[in-house]
């Protein structure tokens, strides 16, 4: 239970063999390889450690698996087949695979996918130009004159520009008196802009530009092209077109080429355990004739390989140690199967550091399983919940963080059906059942005090957990100090509210503050600040009281979920009066209840979680733990049959 | 029929306890919103994750319209007829949905610039979702805390 023992082994073997420990190690599947390299002092990692050749070979394998990934993306962009979502992948050997990959048509493939896609962006970047000299024209679309006519000739000046609507009457007339020898042709206009041709002679220059100047001129350079802007227009149009045809022609090439895309798969995954392995060579050290590797494997797990390792390979020596204090060990979790998807809320928070830490899953589910469902409290929601994620599990068998979510909402709302049996609520009262103990909304005080003793529960067990982690490492003054005194002043606490205990309680907060007083400052040298420290740590007890008090989210969004209920159901009730009407509410009634679920389910995880973390964890739980993770065989698209994984 | 001061203060009750949080809420999740369309933008699978931060600040909102509904409820707004409501229960309604207008509306603000901030961790660091998702939770607790005041006095009011 709890934390795995994790061992670590060190392996002694001749290099001939080590593609095949290799291997076999994979194959297992049950060890994370330890990179040696940072044991060894810098000068003499050269000799140890794999050369040149070997390091090569592995960027090699890590090009080519960029390459085939590209293909394999390009290629899946065209592959218009349906897949069925959750076919099983197929199965096949190492020996097969190894011959297929060397067949040249995979690389050939991969190739002409580079070509086809530095075609389209060639098509797609052409594309855009022809777009942009089309909307360039656009405004001089009826201009009659070919634009290589524009600019400057010996006498005559043609120029193309904009200038503003506003008061461009008036600057037209203007033009005309002051300069005879000048024309001015309206091409288009828009709201704010006209677009003109003006034709001088370049005797007049200067002025015809001064006052162009004056009046917001702005010249326009049109694309250098032949032929007037109409003709301009048609040719990219028709460029457009060829190249749209193009874009086909490749896009037909590139969806035959699918065919070969689960070839392109099966070399992917081949190359991908390939490279595992080469990684696992660099963590190894060697000599001439020999190699020396470390792993951990968890205990469980180690007899057995153990056994395959001493029997497939000659002349290996495995030594087995537990690991070093300082030693960075990673984490493997083991709890009972009800407890399993719960590992999920810890992983996301923080594994367990094995040096410090208990697992804490086993304690934090039943607070977790408990106050999910007061959280969503309507039972009708807890057979829905329950009901889909059962479904999810069957349908999708999902794998890793996703099947340990769905298992969640399961026991969520198994746990949501209990509690709403118990308020009462069945979809927001839609069916009047009696509540079995308590209607949250007739009696939200009872249900109030009720979440604060539960929260008073977790808290207890969190300060107990820390008491017995300081007595298990030995230090049983903390666990009697720190832990011990807070329960006895918490206990005191909670005894004022209890009718006829006022007396006793007195005594016993008392007891824990002195007691928590004379000890809390025990750190300090000097003894007035071990007397103000320990003064100070009373202070702590506005912590505990905020603690207790976030509790109430737990009423809180019970009762939300209640009321939305009544609120949904409510506004069905108002819309059915006639036909449409019916229909109308049936529309609400199961879009809204479905609404209230998802928003529940959601607010419920999250408030649920945040109770382990800030109020359960602070009170023992450090974290910080590595994941344990294993050299393994690790495809996308196949399996690998294989020896045996443990 | 005629209107008493009583009425209206309670339905003026009931208007901000919607009006205040749901503001909150549109700016809440429309700020990680913005956040969670630069992410996606990046990487279009992070979508679920986003949203999933996006929606958090959404509740105010829902806080609010619940608070707004049981006012009118009580007083008989929805499904009968409109009581006879006094000028000192209308206020006592009013003051009552004060926490959660109030509190709704700011939380949800703020809860929004955290959301906006854990879609930042999840750029960065999609496997620190949770992270992210209870430094905002975090915020919402006073949403919650409002609530309850909210709703408590609302029940404990005479009518």
């Amino acid at each position: 239970m709890a934390i795995v023992e994790i061992k670590k082994i060190s392996i002694l073997a001749l290099q001939e063999d080590k593609d095949k420990i290799m291997r076999l190690l994979q194959e297992m599947g049950c060890t994370e390889l330890i990179d040696i390299k940072e044991k060894i002092p810098e000068k003499e990692w050269e000799e140890v450690f794999e050369g040149e050749a070997k390091v090569k070979e592995r960027d090699t394998l890590e090009r080519d698996l960029d390459e085939l990934s590209f293909a394999l993306n390009f290629l899946s962009t065209y592959d218009k087949t349906k897949k069925p979502m959750f076919a099983d992948k197929p199965v096949f050997k190492e020996e097969e695979i190894a011959s297929l990959a060397k067949d040249e048509t995979v690389w050939e493939v991969v190739n002409k996918c580079r070509m086809l896609d530095g075609a389209l962006n060639e098509i797609r970047s052409e594309e855009m130009k022809l777009h942009n000299t089309i909307s360039a024209l656009e405004p001089w679309e009826n201009l009659q004159i070919p634009i290589e006519d524009i600019g400057a000739s010996k006498k005559v000046v043609l120029l193309t520009g904009v200038l503003p609507s506003k008061g461009f009457e008036e600057l037209i007339d203007g033009m005309k008196m002051a300069v005879p020898a000048c024309s001015v042709e309206v091409v288009s206009k828009d709201r704010e802009t006209v677009n003109v041709l003006i034709v001088y002679h370049k005797d007049v220059e200067s002025s015809v530009m001064e006052i162009l100047k004056n009046n917001g001129w702005s010249k326009i350079d049109l694309p250098k092209l032949v032929g007037t802007p109409k003709e301009a227009i048609q040719n990219a149009e028709q460029k457009l077109v060829q190249l749209d045809q193009r874009r086909k022609e490749v896009e037909e090439t590139a969806t035959s080429l699918i065919e070969y895309k689960e070839k392109l798969e099966l070399v992917f995954d081949y190359y991908t355990v390939l490279k595992a392995r080469k990684d696992a060579y660099m963590a190894a050290g060697k000599t001439k004739q020999s190699f020396y590797m470390e792993a951990w494997i968890p205990e469980p797990n180690l007899d057995k390989c153990l056994k395959v390792l001493n029997d497939k390979v000659e002349g290996i020596s495995i030594t087995v140690a537990d690991p070093e204090d300082e030693e960075d060990v990673p984490v493997v979790l083991k709890n009972p199967r009800l407890v399993e998807p719960y590992e999920m809320i810890t992983e996301l928070y923080s594994l367990p550091d094995p040096r410090k830490d208990i697992d804490p899953n086993i304690f934090m589910a039943p607070f977790f399983f408990i106050f999910f469902g007061m959280m969503v409290s309507d039972a009708g929601y807890g057979i829905l919940l329950a009901l889909a994620s059962f479904l999810a599990i069957k349908k999708i068998k999902p794998k890793g963080m996703a099947k340990k979510l769905l298992e969640l909402l399961l026991l969520g709302g198994i746990s949501t059906l209990i509690w709403g049996a118990i308020f009462g609520g069945w979809f927001g009262g839609l069916i009047p059942l009696p509540p079995i103990w308590i209607n949250p909304i007739e009696d939200p005080m009872s249900l109030l005090v009720f979440s604060f003793i539960l929260g008073l529960i977790q808290i207890y067990t969190g300060l107990i957990l820390k008491a017995y982690i300081n007595i298990k490492d030995g230090d049983l003054l903390s666990a009697l100090f720190d832990q011990g005194f807070w329960l006895v002043l918490l206990t005191g606490c909670i005894m004022f509210a209890l009718p006829g205990t006022a007396q006793a309680a007195k005594i016993v907060a008392i007891v824990g503050a002195v007691g928590l007083i004379l000890t809390q400052g025990r750190t300090q040298k000097n003894p007035i600040q071990k007397l103000l420290s320990g003064v100070m740590s009373l202070y702590d007890i506005t912590g505990y009281l905020s603690d207790v008090l976030s509790y109430s989210r737990v009423l809180a969004l019970g009762l939300a979920t209640g009321v939305i209920g009544t609120v949904i159901n409510t506004m069905a009730e108002l819309v059915g009066v006639n036909i449409i009407g019916y229909i109308a509410m049936v529309l609400i009634l199961v879009i809204g209840h479905v609404f209230n679920i998802a928003i529940n389910a959601l607010g419920a995880y999250v408030h649920s979680s945040r109770l382990q973390y800030v109020e359960f964890f602070s009170k023992f739980y450090e974290g910080g733990g590595r994941a344990f993770n294993p050299f393994r065989i690790n495809t996308r698209y196949i399996n690998l049959e294989n020896g045996e994984e443990i | 029929m005629e209107i008493s001061l009583g009425q209206f203060f309670a339905v003026f009750g009931a208007a901000i306890a919607v009006l205040m949080p749901g503001i909150g809420s549109a700016i809440g999740v429309g700020l990680a919103g913005e956040s969670a369309s630069g992410v996606v933008t990046e990487d279009p699978n992070k979508f679920g994750q986003t949203l999933l931060l996006q929606a958090l600040p959404g509740t105010q909102g829902i806080y609010g319209l619940l608070t707004g509904f049981v006012i009118m409820q009580r007083i008989g707004l929805i499904g009968g007829q409109l009581l006879e409501i006094s000028t000192y229960q209308g206020l006592l309604l009013f003051s009552a949905a004060l926490p959660i207008a109030f509190v709704g509306l700011l939380s949800a603000i703020a809860q929004g610039k955290t959301a906006a901030a854990g879609i930042g961790i999840v750029a960065k660091r999609p496997e620190e979702l949770a992270k992210g998702i209870t430094f905002a939770a975090m915020v919402e607790t006073y949403a919650v805390l409002a609530l309850l005041a909210s709703i408590l006095m609302i029940f404990g009011i005479q009518i």
